[in-house]
């Protein structure tokens, strides 16, 4: 079985028309994992019933009870909980927590007959842009294995383009899904803030974080994203189906130009300009827009986020559960377990989290932060009243080095700048291939971001599906 | 550079640092700190809005059957006895 460009609408016909079983696909999936995962490092854990997973799939399709997921393998982020499993979120802190229930994600992929392949890789509490702050080591690139594959949803982009799982499941707080789909030449997108419940996904940032796929192709996505999308009353943030609009096909797209002037590698920019030159060609409106506090996003986001991360990370303590290091007495027993069981990231944003709140500076940083927030909301909110859609680049530079970045936090932050602003805004954004530039000879994928108004989900999929046609041609 | 007491920091994060480390983070906190206040540029205030979020409450009944994952989250306990989690003691007579 080819597995190179496979999508879920093709093994979906293969298994539909009796071409192969679910059994079969799903070996062919293992056989792959196998072989590769010591070099990519993509998963954690490969599942041991996925034999069993698949044989359900086709009783499911042998009696004509068939959905669009049903025996289609796919890798989950290890910060989503599929019970009896572990889910460590890729923390030493985590490594032996075995979760007791089923995130609502994936109670809506095991009605759809999915297959759970295994749980992938990622930053730490998914923290991270490049998956180096893994306390399982760093996954690889499949386009060059000596980059970081972006992250922090960096295992999950790794198995879907290194063909060791159709799709996948990844969680997005600054652009953990999107940066990752880019550097890797996905598809990936990030859902309106409460389009997806985020029951049974580990906390990182409340307020920001969201489920969404990792795939192929636009089409392959809006399949994940229709299963798992819906509201949960465990979610007291997830939003009812009248929220959302069954938006028109994009026309008048909006450029924020003074945004892209600064960071952005030129060839990186080169490459956008002319997919947005290709894209009025192709009929579509293109207009300057300005969104004024954008450019306080990053530095608002490095506030709010660790902020929430600091109250939602102190739950790890070592009493009732994951890992326990005893101390000489009970404040000893935390500041050891949490000493030992988090990796550098994790306490450096704990510590920047812990000041940002605390009494005397929390007007100046927290409260600050998000009263910035409000205003770049505003800014999106002015902007659509005018296009349909935004574009941007998703992130400013290819695929970096392994260890470039890793002990400059300023630089790892940059990478998120195109995609932090969606998240604080709490708007829908798909990343979608723009081609590749050359980088000491080898030739690395880049993704163009568009971004659209809350509850506008399904008009990205319509510019997704007319980009990859222009792209394509 | 804001004046940042980052052993005091570790100590209210409940975190044990190592003295290498300390040095690490007693230069990037500043660091990073330095780089987010500028969002004290940004000016205005926008009128919060009632936005599509709300806060929910659910009915107030059982949200699960009791007991249905007692078993569970006693097996992810570090320590546990006759069904309850163990603790450490924590008053003392002196």
């Amino acid at each position: 079985m080819e597995l190179k460009d496979l999508t879920i609408r093709e093994a979906r016909k293969l298994l539909d028309e009796n071409k192969a079983t679910a059994v079969e696909l799903v070996a062919a999936y293992m056989r792959r994992a196998q072989e590769k995962n010591d070099e990519f490092n993509a998963y954690l854990e490969i599942f041991d019933d996925v034999e069993e997973q698949a044989k359900r799939a086709d009783e499911m399709i042998a009696r004509g009870e068939m959905k669009p997921l049903t025996g289609i393998p796919l890798a989950i982020k290890d910060n989503i909980l599929i019970k009896g499993c572990v889910a460590s979120a890729a923390s030493k802190i985590l490594e032996n927590y075995v979760a007791s229930y089923d995130a609502h994600v994936i109670e809506k992929l095991k009605e759809a007959g999915a297959v759970f392949l295994g749980r992938a890789n990622m930053d730490e509490f998914a923290m991270g842009s490049s998956t180096e702050n893994s306390a399982y080591g760093v996954s690889r690139n499949p386009h060059d294995t000596m980059r970081i594959p972006g992250g922090s949803s960096g295992g999950p982009a790794v198995t879907v383009a290194g063909d060791l799982a159709i799709a996948a499941l990844g969680t997005d707080t600054g652009g953990s899904i999107r940066q990752p789909a880019a550097l890797c030449g996905l598809v990936g997108f990030k859902p309106t803030y409460g389009a997806v419940s985020r029951y049974g996904a580990i906390a990182l940032g409340s307020s920001l974080d969201q489920i969404g796929p990792l795939a192929k192709s636009v089409e392959d996505a809006q399949i994940l994203f229709e299963t798992i999308r819906g509201i949960d009353e465990r979610d007291s943030t997830s939003l009812p189906d009248t929220f959302f609009k069954n938006g028109d096909t994009p026309k008048k797209i909006g450029v924020p130009r003074h945004f892209l002037n600064e960071g952005v590698d030129e060839d990186v920019l080169t490459a956008f300009n002319e997919s947005v030159e290709k894209l009025r060609v192709d009929g579509h409106e293109i207009v300057d827009i300005e969104l004024p506090n954008v450019k306080y996003a990053l530095a608002a986001y490095y506030i709010v986020m660790p902020a929430e991360a600091s109250t939602n990370l102190a739950r790890y303590d070592g009493v009732r559960y994951g890992v326990a290091h005893k101390g000489k007495d009970l404040l000893d027993d935390y500041m050891q377990t949490r000493g030992k069981g988090f990796g550098k990231e994790s306490r450096r944003r704990i510590l920047i989290g812990t000041f940002v709140l605390s009494s005397g500076y929390a007007d100046a940083y927290y409260r600050k932060a998000t009263a910035v927030r409000e205003q770049i909301r505003e800014d999106f909110r002015k902007a659509f009243e005018n296009v349909d859609v935004i574009a941007t680049p998703t992130s400013p530079t290819p695929a970096f080095k392994i260890g470039e970045r890793a002990s400059d936090p300023l630089a790892m932050y940059a990478a998120d700048i195109f995609t932090v602003p969606i998240n604080m805004a709490g708007v829908p954004a798909i990343s979608l291939p723009m081609g590749k530039v050359e980088r000491d000879g080898t030739r690395l994928p880049i993704g163009m971001q568009f971004i659209a108004p809350h509850g506008a989900d399904s008009s990205l999929f319509s510019i997704g599906k007319d980009f990859e046609r222009i792209i394509g041609a | 550079m804001t004046d940042v007491d980052v052993t005091k920091l570790a100590k209210l994060s409940r975190i044990a640092v190592s003295d290498e480390e300390m040095k690490d983070l007693e230069k990037e906190v500043p660091e990073i700190l330095a780089f987010v206040e500028q969002i004290a540029e940004a000016g205005g205030e926008v009128a919060k809005e009632t936005g599509e979020h709300y806060n929910i409450l659910r009915e107030d009944t059982e949200p699960h059957e009791s007991s249905a994952y007692t078993n569970e989250m006693l097996e992810a306990m570090p320590d546990a006895k006759n069904g309850y989690l163990k603790v450490r003691k924590i008053i003392s007579q002196d």
